[in-house]
């Protein structure tokens, strides 16, 4: 294992990686009494539809990433919850558009036996035909627990108006059709396909002796058998530039109506840095501007131009890039027609060098406190990781950033693609 | 945690630690709970939060927090058992890493949102009050909006007693409000409600309190803080409203007459584990994993208040299949039909998640809080010799004065429900 220290963070770490791939990153927090483990996969609900390198595409049910992750608590001889439970360790996971997460965190003195039951139950699976039915309502219950939440359905709608193909626009967990249409075959073939060392990340906050449970880790992946792993990409159909609709709206019993405005972007890279150094340009600008580090704030929320619970989001990936702007109000012609003349204000005037320190500031300080708790460093490591980046470089990537970067990134972005959600209690489309 | 008395019903605490990365005070005013004027102390949050004389817009705000690396300023009010709290959350770098002296400038920024705030100018004042009552309107059709809250607070209201008083305010209350009233409200915050402020960082305590000293003076006051009850409802009720949803909820409110200072409080708790708490309880394995009813059950025992809360999320139509489940699941308790492995475990778990307490800022506050009204002396050695005490025959006499008081179903309007 490699040792590093930074010193300006007083923060240590190990790196390392096991002969059949998988790679371990130790994080050494002898102050704290938990330790938390993170075994991820770059899985996620986007990763549907994949091709191999023959250019065969393989095509699975909305959702099945989140099913899957239901499914692999299940083991042949015992509750894997249960086994946790009895080491007294906490265990959970998630799935989210790009990845899968399994995670325990405990204060036990030795972490031997949860590690491995990590590694052991999340390596392997075992379902049955009848567990995959009986899944199925479990997993239809919490789909509809999110559709009722008029703040995730908003975002959710505006994800489906903007994309004609795209996955985005299915749920993480896939919708009723979708999950009663998945079958054993398909999660097994989904899991051997994905699960494998070479593509998984195995992330540890811990007070204990990194060296110590790096040999734990190491025993255990030698003790076990393994496919030809077979590298696979998400295939994405060729997606187009317009929105798949223009206007969509929503009927749910709520007070006042949710409105959002999402843009389609197109800021294309295979550079991953680049990327996620246009990402946080965009997030930048955006925060310097919508928001009460912009002196017209208070005065649009007087003017009643937004609501103070308004706010705006951005993301940007290989495969697709957006803008949201979300708000409560009745006026949405009013909220569209306002977020566009700033956009376009921001087009002119660009940020300001004062604004963007500022903010480098901010993030300086958000970085440092995720080393609070040992979760954050998991999470915060694997998604960083996953990108071939560490917090640290992260950190360098915002730094670099300059008033010409966020000039010649906005500048000439095509902001037309836009689709506008309205939820409320009418009933009239 | 080190432990000042600054003057009466005024008390300082620092706890020393290098874990973490930035310097955490929380200012805690207390006063107990009668349920009067409590949207006033909503309202006091929204408007001390907002902005103060130092930092009289949102945009200076900004500022400050961001040269100040990225700090939280957050004021929060909280109901728990028959107390009222407010709470000034801050937390700033901790200076040694940027080689400037931030926890001054901590100092300096809590003492202006909580000693200046805008009623010092008439007209400002006047003005974030106006905006104060829009976002707590818009705040209230917020949790309305959320049928898993909205059926919560509405339980809560049935109920009655101090479950009513710990409900959010309601609509009409915000159209109420008057600004002379929340102007004498803050007064009497400052004058007379119980303070606590709460240090955690590596900081030098001596430094800390020669700090609170340069900014902070205040009077002496007579404090009233109880935090335990145990609730009187006698009747039981079973109550279904309708509403236009796709998934029921089902809100469970059981009295215990056990409480945070029973002597047995960790059978209570450890049960709790068994009944429903926990993803290894009964609740969870019959109902979800058993019967696929639905994606999450649970139980919670609200320690103060001396009850159980049980609550879920269900297609309407297996209702009845559901509250069987509950009921048969509870006998089990209260007959001691759950394994001597399944009580281990649950006891392992909760040693566990005390000890992982002992990492997180919130909870060291809120213990070293919870002791400054309780005085029992309650380390988390002495929870966990407790836990370790409880056994099938505690936990039986515990769950044998478990008496369901309240039904509360929020149903899918259109479905044939009897």
């Amino acid at each position: 294992m490699i040792k590093h220290f930074n010193e300006d963070f007083e923060e240590t770490y190990y790196e390392g990686s096991c002969d059949n791939g998988l790679r371990v990153v130790i994080w050494h927090k002898k102050d704290y009494h938990t330790s938390s483990c993170l075994l991820g996969v770059p899985y996620g609900s986007l990763d549907l539809n994949q091709q191999d390198d023959k250019g065969n595409i393989i095509r699975m049910p909305s959702g099945i990433a989140h099913f899957l992750e239901h499914k692999l608590f299940e083991s042949d001889h015992s509750d894997v919850m249960e086994e946790f439970s009895k080491l007294g360790c906490n265990v959970n996971a998630f799935t989210s558009y790009e990845e899968t997460c399994y995670y325990f965190d405990t204060s036990a003195q030795n972490i031997d036996k949860p590690l491995e039951l990590l590694l052991d139950f999340v390596q392997s699976l075992n379902i049955t035909d009848a567990s995959v039915e009986k899944e199925k309502g479990i997993i239809d219950q919490e789909l509809q627990m999110y559709l009722q939440m008029p703040d995730s359905r908003v975002v959710f709608e505006t994800f489906k108006a903007l994309y004609h193909k795209h996955p985005l626009r299915n749920d993480i967990g896939g919708s009723h059709d979708s999950v009663y249409a998945t079958n054993r075959k398909q999660l097994e073939d989904c899991y051997h396909m994905n699960y494998h060392p070479q593509n998984m990340y195995l992330i540890i906050a811990t007070p204990l002796d990194p060296k110590h449970l790096f040999n734990v880790i190491n025993e255990n992946q030698k003790r076990k058998q393994f496919g030809k792993f077979i590298s696979l990409k998400r295939y994405i159909e060729k997606e187009e530039e317009n929105v798949f609709k223009t206007n969509a709206h929503v009927q749910m019993d709520i007070e006042i109506p949710r409105v959002a405005l999402g843009i389609k972007l197109k800021i294309n890279d295979d550079d991953i840095n680049k990327l996620i150094k246009d990402e946080w340009i965009l997030r930048m600008m955006l925060e310097a501007h919508f928001s009460s580090m912009n002196k017209d704030f208070q005065k649009w929320i007087d003017e009643k131009k937004i609501s103070p619970l308004f706010y705006y989001d951005n993301e940007n990936a290989k495969d697709h890039s957006l803008m949201i702007f979300v708000d409560e109000t009745k006026d949405a012609e009013g909220f569209v027609k306002f977020i566009n003349q700033q956009l376009l204000f921001l087009k002119e005037n660009n940020i300001n060098k004062k604004s963007l320190d500022q903010l480098k500031n901010r993030y300086y300080g958000s970085v440092m406190r995720t080393f609070n708790k040992v979760e954050n460093i998991t999470i915060q490591h694997f998604r960083n990781m996953k990108n071939g980046l560490t917090i640290f470089a992260l950190l360098k990537i915002i730094e670099s950033i300059s008033v010409e970067d966020c000039y010649n990134l906005y500048h000439n972005l095509n902001i037309d693609n836009q689709s506008l959600v309205i939820i409320d209690k009418n009933s009239e489309n | 945690m080190l432990n000042y008395k600054i003057v009466d019903g005024v008390e300082f605490h620092v706890e020393k630690t290098p874990k973490y990365k930035d310097v955490n005070i929380e200012v805690i005013f207390s006063k107990p709970l009668d349920g009067k004027d409590d949207v006033y102390y909503y309202a006091l949050c929204q408007f001390l939060e907002d902005s103060c004389m130092p930092y009289d817009n949102k945009q200076k705000v900004s500022n400050i927090l961001d040269e100040l690396y990225g700090a939280k300023l957050n004021v929060k009010i909280e109901k728990r058992g028959q107390m009222l709290i407010l709470r000034f959350i801050c937390s700033v770098l901790n200076g040694k890493f940027v080689h400037k002296d931030l926890l001054k400038a901590q100092f300096n920024l809590l003492a202006s949102f909580i000693l200046q705030p805008k009623f010092y100018d008439e007209e400002k004042g006047k003005h974030l009050f106006e905006e104060t009552k829009e976002i707590l309107k818009l705040n209230i059709n917020t949790v309305n909006d959320d049928p898993a809250i909205f059926a919560n607070n509405r339980a809560y209201e049935i109920f009655g007693d101090m479950l009513q008083k710990q409900c959010i305010y309601k609509f009409e209350d915000v159209n109420e409000l008057d600004y002379e009233h929340l102007k004498y409200k803050y007064q009497d915050m400052i004058d007379n409600m119980a303070i606590d402020f709460f240090v955690v960082g590596d900081v030098d305590d001596k430094q800390c309190l020669a700090y609170f000293n340069e900014q902070f003076s205040f009077k002496p006051r007579i404090v009233d803080k109880q935090l335990v009850y145990v609730n009187k409802r006698n009747n039981f009720d079973d109550i279904v409203e309708y509403r236009q949803v796709t998934q029921s909820n089902l809100v469970q409110l059981y009295s215990c007459n056990r409480t945070s200072i029973s002597q047995d409080y960790a059978s209570m708790i450890v049960g709790n584990g068994i009944f429903g708490l926990l993803p290894t309880s009964l609740l969870f394995q019959e109902v979800r994993e058993k019967n696929s009813l639905c994606y999450s059950i649970f139980s919670d025992y609200k320690i103060y208040d001396g009850i159980i809360r049980v609550g879920t999320s269900f297609d309407i139509e297996n209702l009845s299949k559901i509250k069987l489940l509950i009921e048969e699941q509870l006998n089990k308790m209260k007959n001691g039909e759950f394994s001597d492995e399944l009580l281990e475990t649950t006891k392992q778990m909760y040693i566990n998640n005390y000890r992982q307490s002992e990492d997180s800022i919130a909870s060291l506050m809120w213990n070293a809080f919870r002791e400054s009204i309780i005085h029992d002396n309650r380390t988390t050695a002495k929870i966990i010799e407790d836990i370790q005490n409880v056994t099938k025959d505690s936990i039986k006499a515990a769950f044998n004065d478990v008496e369901l008081k309240l039904t509360y179903v929020l149903a899918q309007k259109g479905d044939n429900y009897d």
